[in-house]
């Protein structure tokens, strides 16, 4: 390990190292569904992109041809990953929200309407008015 | 001075480590949902692990296709079965606390 070029990769690498544990640790001992997610999401985002452009600047230093093209496909690996990663959280937690999943809380009878919020709220009324205006 | 190759090893091997307690999560988690998160963190930490064996192999150019190969069918993965439990299945095996509105 010589030269700032190492530093900086190691450097990328051992911060993206401390995001994966920080999501490990959140995907096990977060209370609630949508907390897990929640980690799971952005610590596998940031750490992935940090790793990977710490792996790149390391490819790179080789100064070839070759080498070159790697780092690129090693950055477009970075660039999907923050395209899906978000995607799919986002889709699986619309899944377990429609699912009706219920939210950690102190009120422990609560379903998914009584925590829902506005948003859920409106949506039921939508389908309500709906069955209404069928009924009419 | 330490090596980078020795860093390198390290990385893995703490990579390695952090998908043991997430294996957790996948035989406990209460919904499908909790345990298809489960294998996609470890599906994304296994893409960023073939990176890293492969430098250290010195083969960075096969491996990086494997990694890109395994997040794409990762993403394609979680897609398919957020999906599935959408429509079809409630996320809650035999006990529905929650329940369909």
């Amino acid at each position: 390990m010589s030269g700032l070029i190492d530093i900086l990769s190691v450097l990328l690498i051992l911060s993206g190292l401390v995001f994966f544990l920080g999501a490990s640790i959140g995907v096990v001992r977060f209370p609630d569904f949508y907390t897990r997610m929640h980690a799971a999401g952005k610590g596998d985002t940031l750490s992935t992109i940090l790793i990977m452009s710490g792996m790149a600047i390391q490819v790179m230093s080789d100064f070839e041809g070759m080498s070159f093209l790697v780092a690129i496909k090693i950055l477009a690996i970075a660039v999907l990953i923050m395209l899906t990663s978000p995607t799919s959280t986002h889709l699986l937690m619309k899944a377990g929200y429609d699912d009706g999943i219920v939210p950690v809380s102190n009120n422990k009878k609560a379903k998914i309407n009584d925590i829902g919020g506005p948003f859920l709220e409106e949506s039921v009324s939508d389908k309500s008015e709906a069955k209404k205006k069928v009924k009419k | 001075m330490i090596e980078t190759e020795t860093i390198l090893i390290c990385a893995g091997l703490g990579l390695f480590l952090m998908m043991v307690p997430v294996i957790y999560r996948i035989i406990k988690g209460p919904t499908a949902i909790d345990r298809i998160v489960a294998v996609n963190v470890i599906g994304t930490k296994t893409a960023v692990l073939l990176i890293i064996i492969g430098a250290l192999f010195d083969n960075v150019s096969m491996f990086v296709d494997f990694a890109i190969a395994y997040a794409a069918l990762n993403f394609l993965g979680s897609l398919a079965a957020s999906r599935y439990f959408n429509r079809t299945r409630p996320a809650y095996g035999n006990e529905s606390t929650g329940g369909k509105n």
